[in-house]
């Protein structure tokens, strides 16, 4: 199944990723139809930086890792979060934990949000007005997330984890083997393949 | 990170935070992370098919924006408008006081005078506006005409650029096209310029923009030409500064922003309103306090306390004890009027620079001296509505040696050798009693700690035996921390250095040395340091880019300094700045600035947000002008 995952070194912290998020979670999903919606669109993707308030500031885009188990899966006294699987439009198949279209509604009661231990869980507003728990879907109307398609540094990579891992494993070996010589940054070798 | 190593400003913080105040550090915080396109000079809004961003990695994002442009152009003409911003904001401060000296020639401002003859006469000489058989308004206004024409378009170079610099410089401005046709016009230029499908090589667009700084040169050596014929050439005068300056049994009014226009009156009208105060049961009447530079500038010339500096402004709010800020331009943030539960009347003054949620009162200079009375009775109704339980002032003062103007570094280099006053100063130099000579400039800026990097670097240069002269919110931070006062020579500087102050505070009377940093007044003053430079190149016959002189910004914040180390590096000067600008996502940008720049003018830019290391280079690069001239 596919993930997003985040190269932190290509996170300029821009913060497009949560607007185009933002975006996508609201009823219009454009930009100026959702700022005049009366209830504002939430981000499920939130930038973090670890900052020393000066020169290297360290940005990541951070979103739910959809964990398995998942914890937050596990408070749900509910059931309303819950792991879906379905094949849906666009051929994607989306395998996300979320609590839309649970056994039984949100009830807000927040017991995901202490759970998650990344604090990727808001108790916040719906485009509907009520009040429940908001995290990543991996959007499920797209075949690439919005925060994927939106990053202009590539910085979100929406791939299964054997895949990512295996980009990882590529830039490494060329590091370990001291292919610096290839190009400046390795990571431009890897794009270019 | 720490918020600042100020005493007065660490105990207001701590008051905010256990009031749940929020100030701009806190801003700040809430930016974080800001975003990296911004940061590094990446992000093109200058049309409506924008915003255009360059991937810093050059990885998968675009590497040209829609038009076409590159990551060099689009960091050069950001880069370009900034500095169109500093210098617009200083042309402004300038061609106010043109105005404000028009209408005293032409008798529409009772509340003001030519109050340094000497000066005035100087200034006249010096432009070529002959003297003979003229009156002093026909004088005033002829001065004041001269100077508005600086701003619009002439054949002839601008005179306050051709008549303050040296030939060599001149020379080489001329050479590399830089001489501005007029000082708005450098503005117009840049903006043009910068405009889609014109200006489309960074290095040329550069030259643009320091062409634009140059002007900004030009515009500030007026301003402060004329702020001194109004309102007196500061004088070596003792003063306070930090927040405690604020007094609990008194209106307390401070008068924050740049221009001295309006607080020049408001000073005057202080001790004539006092009664009012005393009766409204303030029984030390009005204490006046300045923030920012308009602090400065009434510090150096009347010796009003500087409360604190720009970034700092909301604390004063936070005494409790602030029962107005007068605010007239530049650096006023706009959370004033919204800093919760104090009841502090911030007033505007200026029809260019209305705040929403503050008072305005318009000024305009005809009737200066009932606008600032009727400012300072809503101070004084603002006043009866202060809550003592919200006060609390920090028990933090610090005395201050201000006012060292050019003419007054001059009159005390003069005690020495009255026939030539600047010789014992390159005599020190030579010697290596004086290594050298930094200009100290800029701002506060939040991202880093306040006052850290000034303090630190200024112990490490005075103790290289290097003068330091200092503007703008770096007089502010060492008046706020005991460095513009005798001991902190005694403690802090390097022997040769201690010996030459000591030399010239004995000759003037201070029975000690001279502060560690010479006050050579507000930001906008920074051609007073200039022009001493000028002087002295010119009385050895080289030029300012050959000088043992420095000029450093270490905590930079606002376009104006940019403008202001813009105009440092084209006279020639190493210019250190402590905060990165946005121009990172240009090598080409980059090495221009930090190394062409050399070639091309003798200045260039260090960038260096670590106080140990950039000393060490402000060092290097003056040693290397000793050893040029051979000393």
């Amino acid at each position: 199944m596919k993930r997003l995952f985040v190269l932190p070194e290509l996170c300029t912290g821009c913060k497009t990723c949560e607007i185009a998020c933002a975006v996508e979670h609201s009823q219009s999903k454009t930009l100026l139809g959702a700022m005049l919606e009366p209830i504002p669109p939430h981000t499920r993707i939130y930038v973090e930086a670890v900052s020393n308030g000066h020169f290297d500031t360290q940005k990541m885009a951070m979103t739910c890792r959809h964990c398995d188990p998942a914890p937050c899966i596990a408070a749900c006294i509910p059931q309303a979060m819950h792991r879906s699987a379905d094949d849906i439009v666009n051929g994607t198949t989306i395998d996300a934990v979320t609590n839309v279209g649970g056994k039984n509604a949100c009830i807000a009661c927040g017991m995901c949000v202490m759970m998650c231990p990344f604090g990727m869980i808001a108790r916040a507003a719906a485009p509907d007005g009520k009040v429940m728990a908001l995290k990543c879907d991996l959007c499920p109307d797209r075949a690439v997330p919005a925060c994927v398609e939106a990053c202009p540094t590539g910085a979100i990579v929406y791939a299964t984890g054997d895949e990512f891992a295996h980009q990882s494993r590529s830039r490494a070996s060329v590091l370990l083997s001291g292919a610096k010589v290839l190009g400046e940054s390795t990571l431009v070798q890897e794009v270019e393949e | 990170m720490e918020r600042s190593i100020s005493l007065d400003s660490i105990y207001l913080l701590d008051k905010a935070k256990a009031e749940g105040i929020n100030t701009v550090w806190d801003r700040f915080e809430a930016q974080l992370p800001q975003c990296g396109f911004g940061e590094t000079g990446l992000c093109c809004r200058h049309c409506l098919q924008g915003p255009c961003r360059i991937d810093p990695f050059g990885v998968t994002g675009p590497k040209f924006g829609i038009c076409g442009a590159n990551a060099d152009v689009i960091v050069a003409r950001g880069l370009a408008r900034s500095i169109a911003g500093g210098t617009a904001s200083h042309s402004a401060h300038a061609k106010h006081l043109a105005h404000t000296m028009l209408k005293f020639s032409r008798g529409q401002a009772p509340d003001y005078a030519i109050q340094d003859e000497g000066k005035f006469f100087a200034v006249l000489d010096r432009v070529g506006i002959e003297r003979d058989g003229k009156s002093t308004p026909e004088l005033a206004g002829e001065l004041a005409q001269l100077a508005l024409d600086e701003f619009s378009e002439r054949e002839e170079p601008p005179v306050w650029l051709k008549t303050t610099v040296t030939e060599g410089r001149m020379a080489v401005f001329e050479k590399l096209g830089l001489v501005p046709a007029g000082l708005d016009s450098g503005v117009a230029e840049v903006m043009h310029r910068t405009t889609n499908g014109v200006d489309a090589d960074a290095v040329n667009i550069l030259l643009g923009a320091i062409k634009c700084a140059i002007g900004d040169y030009t515009g500030m050596f007026l301003a402060t030409d004329l702020s001194d014929i109004l309102f007196g050439t500061p004088k070596p005068v003792m003063a306070q500064a930090n927040l405690g300056t604020l007094k609990e049994n008194a209106v307390n009014v401070a008068v924050h922003g740049h221009n001295p226009v309006l607080s020049e009156v408001i000073v005057a009208q202080a001790e004539i309103l006092k009664e009012e105060a005393v009766a409204a049961g303030a029984p030390e009447g009005i204490n006046l306090v300045g923030i920012c530079c308009t602090g400065l500038e009434v510090m150096m010339r009347h010796g009003i306390p500087s409360a604190t500096n720009s970034l700092s402004q909301e604390l004063a709010i936070i005494t409790g004890a602030l029962d107005a800020a007068v605010v007239d331009y530049q650096c006023i943030m706009p959370s004033l009027p919204f800093v919760d539960g104090y009841h502090t009347e911030i007033i505007t003054t200026m029809p260019i620079a209305k705040i929403t949620g503050a008072t305005h009162i318009e000024f305009k200079e005809e009737q200066a001296g009932e606008t600032a009375r009727e400012i300072l009775g809503l101070a004084i109704e603002a006043f009866k509505r202060r809550d003592p339980a919200k006060v609390s002032i920090p028990p933090v003062v610090n005395d201050a040696l201000a006012g060292l103007s050019a003419e007054s570094i001059l009159q005390v280099l003069a005690l020495l050798n009255p026939d030539d006053p600047l010789q014992p100063l390159i005599d020190n130099i030579v010697n290596g009693n004086i290594f050298g000579i930094c200009l100290f400039a800029g701002c506060n800026d939040v991202k880093i700690t306040q006052d850290k990097m000034f303090v630190d670097l200024i112990k490490e240069l005075a103790a290289a035996n290097i003068l330091i002269l200092c503007t703008g919110c770096a007089a502010g931070s060492f008046a706020r921390h005991g460095l513009l006062t005798p001991a902190a020579t005694e403690e802090f500087a390097g022997p040769g250095l201690k010996a030459v102050l000591t030399a010239l505070g004995e000759a003037a009377g201070l029975g000690g040395p001279l502060p560690l940093a010479l006050h050579t007044g507000s930001c906008v003053d920074n051609t007073r340091a200039a022009s001493i430079a000028t002087a002295v190149a010119n009385k050895l016959g080289v030029d300012t880019s050959q000088l043992p002189v420095v000029a450093t910004a270490p905590e930079a914040a606002m376009e104006k300094a940019v403008s202001i180390g813009t105009w440092a590096v084209a006279m020639g000067l190493p210019t250190h700045v402590g905060v990165v600008p946005p121009v990172t996502g240009s090598p080409l940008v980059v090495k221009v600035l930090t190394e062409t720049a050399k070639d091309l003018l003798g200045g260039y830019f260090i960038v260096e947000p670590d106080a140990k290391a950039a000393a060490s280079k402000l060092v290097e690069a003056i040693k290397e002008r000793r050893q040029g001239l051979g000393i």
